[in-house]
């Protein structure tokens, strides 16, 4: 008796175990990673409107099949001054979004190649003054004024499409398109500001960039 | 779910379009890098940030304003004997300098006589408004833009005025409509 149960028992345990082996596609990515990312335009501004510095870091990790979470922050400091004006900045600014990778419906770990579409909660907030500036007005007269110190802050939101791409093992490239839309800034500004960080020039209501980054996957 | 057309579209233009990843990448990377740059804003008319007014009538049918240009117009400001507008011929619109040292500022306009009629030739404009320095760009500079507060004025050839953007700046917007009495022979004085 014992020598007939044990095969069906054992019959039984491999069924299970099977059952068990039988693994359904995780949720969670295999290899979990963060990618830490340094927006390469950003830089290549600062050489060309040296006035103007901005950095811009970046962090990514998969959160699901085929979606991400991303966050970006970074600073930005104007300091112009020429003989008609002088102008200086300084802020901050934070994104927080997801994205979705249209490529790959499986997750695959080596298949890293990345079209996302996606959007983000931008924020930012500088203190900005002019110590002296010249408005000329040929009729009226010029006028030599200042404006003290004051605080601007920003929320906005962001729509994205990119392509992220593996040039080396765990070196990505990668380029988004962003349109931005305002939602709410603190109040009517007495000085506009020039520059808001992580938005773009304060003269634009609705911007559209593209931003190039550098990133380098840390598997965890 | 994306239809399965759509995946075979996406599949297809994301696999031709980096079917040779690495190389696409970093020319396309080396190219936007080189590239990325802001534009240069031009200075044109940056140091002038004129309020603009036009002259309209309303069409009896539709009460909708028509655009109007007077036969001659003269413009200067209060306290300025300079003329902005000097008998200036056929005119629809004028643009008058704010002033950047004041929150107030006004002008005359003088307006053509009517035959028969024995009336005023001018009216006086006041502009209340909040001076708002803006940072153009580093190369052109300070400008003031403004935001109107109100806006006040005689009556003697001007029937009304409408504000139609309180917002002064560097864009091409007409800011103003004013609404002339039009006179034709015969007519009487009011």
């Amino acid at each position: 008796m014992l020598s007939l149960s044990q095969p069906i028992k054992a019959q039984n345990n491999d069924s299970n175990n099977q059952k068990k082996d039988t693994i359904k596609p995780s949720r969670v990515p295999v290899n979990p990673y963060i990618r830490l990312g340094i927006d390469v335009s950003s830089v290549m501004r600062n050489i060309l409107e040296p006035e103007v510095q901005q950095y811009e870091v970046s962090f990514d990790t998969g959160i699901q099949h085929n979606w991400f979470a991303t966050a970006e922050a970074g600073f930005m400091n104007v300091n112009s001054e020429r003989e008609t004006f002088a102008y200086k900045s300084n802020g901050y600014f934070l994104r927080l979004g997801a994205e979705y990778n249209l490529l790959n419906k499986k997750p695959d770990p080596d298949k890293n190649n990345l079209v996302l579409i996606g959007a983000r909660y931008g924020y930012s907030f500088l203190q900005h003054r002019s110590p002296f500036f010249f408005v000329e007005n040929e009729y009226w007269g010029n006028y030599t004024g200042s404006m003290n110190s004051s605080f601007f802050n920003l929320h906005w939101m962001e729509l994205t499409g990119g392509v992220k791409t593996e040039v080396l093992p765990n070196l990505f490239l990668g380029w988004t398109i962003r349109v931005r839309v305002r939602i709410f800034s603190s109040r009517d500004p007495e000085l506009q500001p020039y520059f808001i960080p992580g938005f773009g020039h304060g003269d634009r209501s609705n911007p559209a960039t593209v931003l190039y980054s550098i990133m380098y996957r840390f598997k965890l | 779910m994306h239809s399965p057309q759509f995946g075979l579209i996406m599949s297809f233009a994301t696999k031709s379009m980096i079917k040779k990843t690495r190389y696409i990448a970093i020319l396309v990377f080396a190219w936007g890098v080189l590239f990325s740059c802001t534009n240069q804003d031009v200075c044109e008319d940056a140091a002038s940030i004129p309020v603009r007014v036009g002259f309209y009538q309303t069409d009896p049918e539709s009460e909708e304003p028509l655009s109007y240009a007077i036969d001659s117009v003269s413009v200067s400001g209060i306290n300025n004997d300079s003329l902005i507008y000097d008998n200036a011929l056929n005119v629809g619109r004028v643009e008058m300098p704010l002033d950047p040292s004041r929150d107030s500022c006004g002008f005359v306009i003088v307006f053509p006589p009517v035959e028969n009629l024995d009336l005023p030739l001018r009216d006086t404009l006041w502009f209340f408004y909040e001076r708002k320095p803006n940072l153009i760009s580093t190369e052109c500079g300070f400008v003031n833009f403004y935001e109107i507060d109100e806006l006040k004025y005689t009556t003697h050839r001007i029937d009304t005025m409408e504000i139609e953007n309180t917002s002064v700046t560097n864009g091409l917007d007409e800011h103003i409509k004013a609404f002339p009495y039009i006179f034709i022979p015969g007519d009487v004085e009011p």
